[in-house]
């Protein structure tokens, strides 16, 4: 980071990539859109670039990237609605930790789950979290009505979390 | 507000994550999840897995993101050169303010501006790729295909990415690598001295294919260096601040020295250097250019910045830049697919080292920790943690008793840490390269210790007692890889600069200097006979020089569309493994010294 401050630009990209992840899963998050939250990460990373220097050493450098891509995402989040307020609580206590290891356990346990899902489940979890697509788009691709996808997501979503708790329990299944 | 049950909160939270959700229901669920811990609990958890599931899909393309973010980021510095709109508007509010001056102004601009005609266009920006900057006598502006470029005008590519294609109205056409400065483009109107197009490059390299030109007004291509004077044909040049490269593919050019005038004809399938370096101008054979490689290994998890072979040439290890390592079983036919530690943090892995016996793999990566792992049974025997440094570079010692660890970024760069097998302790730490340390060798008695880093200098320790024996100075660029030849006689080096350089060890000495790749030179091995050496190079191709002579003997065209980080010889010496930026470990038959 001493580096990066003074304007070694590959020295930023490195110390930027690990937090990438949770950058853009936090945006995604407020925007509820990929390409949003894809833009808000590019913006965040401009802009800690451009004010590095008023990065103080006492200061955790994801929690300061957090910051940046908060107020980014609530901008763009209130040009389609304000985020409510319990939901924005749920959400900051998810990413209190902002370090790029905070939910590799969940991520590892996911590798295996998201193996487990098939079919139509896995499609739609892979287009809309994958690929980025959404939901309307999904139905329209896959020739389906739109609740039904909603519907589906929220099951397979539902399938997920029993799993993934299950082998964070249990250490298995 | 309990309408909801915890059932239907979920759903509508998983609404709101897809952006789906009602105003009125966002309300709702929001005074549902305020009076109800449970659900709340529910909820956060659906978040949890929400961002777990979003960071894995961010993970599953996050090359791309770094590559998009690296081309954002390289806009920042040059937008800071062009004057903010916000000070143009003061001005022009300023301008009205004082209209009648303005306007005696706006009459003497006018006056000039029709008594002196613009310069016309001579060439146009056909391709650009990358950040490519113009610097013309209107300023610098960020080039685009389709502007023009006037006499005069100068054209920067960027270090990594950037190129550019120039084409004239003849449909001579000019490619301008990455990292080039073309200092000056012109055209002489006719009648004036005789000469046509000219093309003064200061830095970097340019391909050009020719189109024949009028009799008596030939092309000149320049450099510091070298003067090449062409009709029509297809040529390149490569320059560092050591020597200029000339490499003819077709018809016949002149080249004469800048420094004395003497001057050497080319015919096709010769090159020429010319500098400080090179005693005599002559042309010599262009080496053969292989482009196929004898088998490409898939790595779709970006690029490789380290790999290896295992002693005994059974296996093949790469680091990714998700943090895992692969192994490859040799030889490659019939494995549809690697083996695969996650070991790392999602960062690049960029050292990696085989103990001598084999029995051992070390890695390193961003995550300032040095893993250990069993390659026989792909387990992990310990982590280390003793350098607060991205770990650049890893090498254990001929006994095996020594591991290296050396880093390039954070607080203790400038260290590199010497740590005792047998004792699990850090042994010595030495104080190599203010900035950080690149590269690490031992010679293969384990006698010598050699470390290069920013500062552009090569130094020899005493790996036992930490002293440092020799600073070896020469390159002028960071120096970025380093290699002690088998019978430890020799030193290999590579630079920034464009270079390779071998030094004799004994004495410190400079042998030679190996002059032709047009980019940063990152990776350098000699063959387990000793008879030659491959460079690795930012300009995707690897070189081989015959160590007898100091010639080149082949160019890989190793990595298209993007740098070779990392080339090794297989034990036997018969294969080259090489990777870098694009997504595959090409392996390679090695031909022999002299052909």
């Amino acid at each position: 980071l001493e580096r990066a401050k003074g304007g070694d630009r590959e020295a930023f990209e490195r110390a930027l990539a690990p937090y990438l992840p949770m950058l853009y899963a936090y945006s995604r998050s407020i925007c509820a859109d990929h390409h949003i939250a894809e833009d808000v990460v590019q913006d965040t990373a401009l802009i800690a670039y451009r004010k590095l220097r008023f990065l103080f050493p006492e200061v955790d450098f994801g929690t300061w990237l957090k910051g940046i891509a908060r107020r980014q995402a609530l901008s763009e989040k209130r040009k389609a609605g304000r985020l409510r307020p319990v939901v924005e609580e749920i959400l900051e206590a998810v990413y209190d930790d902002p370090s790029p290891t905070a939910v590799a356990p969940e991520r590892e346990a996911l590798e295996a789950c998201l193996k487990k899902l098939k079919g139509q489940p896995a499609k739609i979890v892979g287009a809309h979290y994958f690929d980025g697509e959404k939901l309307i788009d999904i139905a329209r691709l896959m020739n389906l009505n739109c609740n039904t996808v909603r519907t589906v997501l929220h099951r397979a979503r539902l399938a997920l979390e029993e799993c993934v708790r299950g082998r964070l329990t249990l250490g298995g299944d | 507000m309990h309408a909801l049950s915890c059932d239907d909160a979920r759903l509508r939270f998983s609404d709101l994550l897809a952006g789906l959700i009602e105003p009125a229901d966002a309300d709702a669920l929001d005074a549902h999840l305020a009076g109800c811990p449970a659900c709340r609990a529910a909820v956060r958890e659906s978040a949890r897995l929400d961002r777990a599931l979003a960071e894995m899909a961010a993970l599953a393309k996050i090359d791309q993101t770094k590559a998009r973010l690296r081309a954002a980021l390289a806009t920042v510095a040059i937008e800071d050169l062009v004057p903010e709109p916000a000070a143009q508007r003061r001005w022009s509010f300023r301008l009205l303010r004082l209209a009648p001056l303005a306007a005696a102004i706006l009459l003497i601009v006018g006056l000039v501006f029709l008594s002196v005609r613009p310069a016309p266009a001579i060439a146009q920006i056909a391709e650009v790729e990358g950040t490519v900057t113009v610097q013309s006598g209107r300023g610098q502006y960020l080039a685009a295909a389709g502007h023009s470029l006037r006499r005069g005008d100068r054209i920067q590519t960027a270090d990594e990415d950037g190129r550019a294609v120039i084409v004239f109205p003849d449909q001579t056409r000019l490619e301008v690598g990455a990292g080039s400065t073309v200092n000056e483009i012109t055209e002489a109107p006719d009648g004036d001295g005789g000469s046509g197009k000219r093309i003064f490059l200061t830095e970097g390299s340019i391909s050009a294919v020719v189109t024949r030109q009028p009799p008596g007004r030939p092309m000149l291509l320049s450099t510091p260096h070298a003067q090449v004077v062409v009709q029509g044909t297809k040529v390149s040049l490569v320059h560092s601040s050591r020597a200029t490269r000339i490499d003819l593919d077709e018809g016949a050019v002149k080249v004469t020295r800048q420094q004395d005038g003497k001057s050497v004809e080319l015919a096709a399938g010769d090159y020429a250097l010319v500098g400080p370096d090179v005693p005599a101008i002559a042309p010599r054979p262009m080496p053969p250019r292989i482009a196929t490689p004898r088998a490409s290994l898939p790595e779709p998890a970006g690029r490789v910045l380290a790999l290896g072979f295992a002693p005994a040439g059974q296996t093949l290890a790469w680091g990714c830049s998700d943090g895992s390592v692969k192994f490859w079983p040799l030889p490659p036919e019939g494995h549809t697919s690697p083996s695969c530690l996650p070991g790392h943090m999602p960062t690049e892995l960029r050292a990696l080292a085989f103990s001598r016996t084999g029995s051992l793999l070390a890695t390193g990566s961003d995550d300032y920790l040095v893993k250990l792992w069993d390659p026989a049974t792909f387990q992990e025997r310990r982590t280390l943690k003793v350098l607060r440094s991205w770990i650049e570079a890893l090498a254990f010692s001929p006994d095996d008793a020594t591991l290296v660890i050396a880093g390039a970024h954070g607080q203790e760069s400038a260290k590199v840490r010497l740590y005792d097998m047998a004792s699990e302790k850090v042994r010595a730490t030495l104080n190599a390269h203010p900035g950080g340390t690149w590269a690490v060798a031992f010679s293969p008695d384990g006698k010598l210790l050699a470390t290069v880093g920013r500062d552009g200098i090569a130094r020899l320790w005493d790996p036992q007692t930490g002293q440092l024996l020799q600073s070896l100075t020469g390159h002028s660029g960071e120096l970025l890889a380093v290699a002690f030849s088998p019978d430890g006689k020799l030193l290999a080096t590579t630079s920034r600069d464009r270079t390779v350089k071998l030094w004799d060890v004994a004495t410190g000495e400079e042998q030679a200097t190996l002059i032709g790749h047009s980019h940063d030179v990152r990776a350098v091995a000699f063959s387990p006979d000793g008879t030659l050496l491959a460079s690795g190079s930012m300009d995707g191709t690897i070189k081989l020089w015959d160590l007898a002579d100091g010639q080149e003997r082949a160019t890989l065209r190793g990595q298209p569309g993007g740098g070779v980080w990392c080339v090794a010889f297989s034990p036997d010496g018969k294969t080259l493994a090489s990777a870098g930026f694009s997504r595959a470990i090409r392996l390679w038959d090695v031909p022999a010294a002299r052909p």
